[in-house]
């Protein structure tokens, strides 16, 4: 049982967003999916949800994605995909007449654990308000594949912290989250695998478990694949002090 | 009828806007398609007036009533220009659901294949559809109305008479 993408690609004019992109993710897997701004990382998550055309092929179980097993695929993005003028109950209800698998309970515990109103439509709460909804319905469709894609952009850090060990207890061992995020460090405690995305290409994929015990760190891994020069910084702050004192 | 519109427009949006311009543009409509029946009775009068025996030229004169088109011009084209702008709100529905948030993300995602389109779709549809109904109905009471209450002797050779000229 596994979500499968072989070479995938999508240009957007002219202009590779993925390239031959192919992965093989199979169910209980925490992904985390990191990649610099432009990197491919919406699209990908686009691209398994249908959201446009791309070329190669994705499959869930074996099946292309179609209208019979969307539901299992759920999404939460900082864009958020609610209806703004609705309330969270109403929503519920939408969910319900929707989606066969929606977890009420589900729903309604994580409501109450962050402590978001019911009744209120939800254009009026905050942002981090809103990213905590979008994930609750993410959480709650009764999806196999939760794909996030930077879900927590506005919450605080506490907020996010409380998210990670909410999620880490709430998962079952057959859920899957798919998490496009740029907090890196935070989250590596929390994923099992980290995919590395740069300029449409997969450029790193490594599980955790590896990378911890072959000394590294996740943090170690996404520079050394990224080729970040640690002494970029201090060159450049030299370059730019050394000038002016020339000056 | 606010659960059918909940069920078939994009979830949350508010529907006064499109209830409100189809209700105007449905009464403005009907009231302007009455102008065929003011027409009609003043040429109805006139014709009447003449078709006199006495009456001076009639005999040359030859009335006879207009051609059915043009006594009824424009007037029930009001239904045609609503039901187009009911069509508008097709676009205003997409353009609801990437508003404020993303829900097209949503609807896309939804297993009810047809659903996101259909809200969009369905009721600017209905509408537009009702409008020109409605035009048409007119149009065939208007049509019977010329074709039974004008003596046989006034209609003219030809109900329809269109001069590309004009």
């Amino acid at each position: 049982m596994a979500l499968i993408l072989k070479n995938v690609s999508k240009s957007y004019a002219g202009k590779a967003a993925l390239r031959n992109v192919t992965l093989t993710i199979p169910q209980g897997e925490i992904v985390g999916l990191f990649g610099e701004n432009g990197a491919g990382k919406t699209t990908l998550m686009h691209s398994i949800l249908g959201f446009h055309k791309f070329d190669g092929a994705i499959t869930l179980d074996d099946r292309p994605i179609t209208a019979q097993n969307i539901e299992r695929l759920s999404f939460a993005t900082s864009e958020h995909s609610f209806f703004p003028a609705l309330t969270a109950a109403a929503h519920a209800d939408f969910y319900q007449e929707h989606f066969p698998r929606f977890s009420e309970k589900r729903f309604r515990g994580l409501m109450e654990f962050f402590s978001l109103p019911m009744g209120q439509p939800l254009r009026k709460l905050s942002t981090g308000q809103k990213n905590q909804f979008e994930v609750i319905l993410a959480l709650s469709q009764g999806a196999d594949y939760i794909l996030m894609d930077e879900p927590f952009a506005g919450n605080d850090i506490f907020n996010r912290e409380d998210f990670y060990k909410v999620l880490l207890g709430i998962l079952s061992p057959n859920e899957t989250v798919i998490l496009s995020t740029h907090l890196i460090e935070e989250v590596s405690d929390f994923v099992g695998r980290v995919i590395l995305l740069h300029q449409g290409q997969v450029v790193g994929d490594q599980c955790v478990d590896t990378l911890e015990e072959a000394g590294r760190s996740v943090m170690d891994y996404i520079k050394e694949t990224y080729h970040y020069r640690a002494d970029r910084v201090s060159r450049a702050l030299s370059d730019i002090t050394g000038e002016e004192d020339s000056k | 009828m606010r659960k059918f519109l909940e069920h078939n427009t994009p979830p949350g949006i508010d529907t006064t806007l499109l209830r409100s311009v189809f209700g105007i543009g449905m009464l403005l409509s009907s009231i302007c398609s009455c102008g065929f029946i003011a027409r009609y009775q003043h040429w109805y009068h006139l014709l009447q007036t003449w078709y006199t025996p006495g009456h001076a030229g009639f005999a040359e004169a030859n009335p006879s009533m207009p051609p059915f088109n043009a006594l009824l011009g424009s007037f029930l084209f009001g239904f045609v220009m609503l039901a187009l702008i009911m069509l508008g709100f097709v676009i205003y529905h997409y353009f609801y659901c990437r508003q404020g948030s993303k829900s097209v993300y949503l609807l896309r995602r939804l297993p009810q294949k047809w659903e996101y389109h259909r809200r969009c779709w369905l009721v600017p549809v209905l509408c537009a559809a009702t409008a020109l109904l409605t035009g048409l109905v007119l149009g065939l009471i208007d049509l019977a109305v010329y074709l039974n209450v004008t003596p046989e002797h006034l209609l003219p050779d030809q109900i329809w008479q269109f001069d590309w000229r004009e």
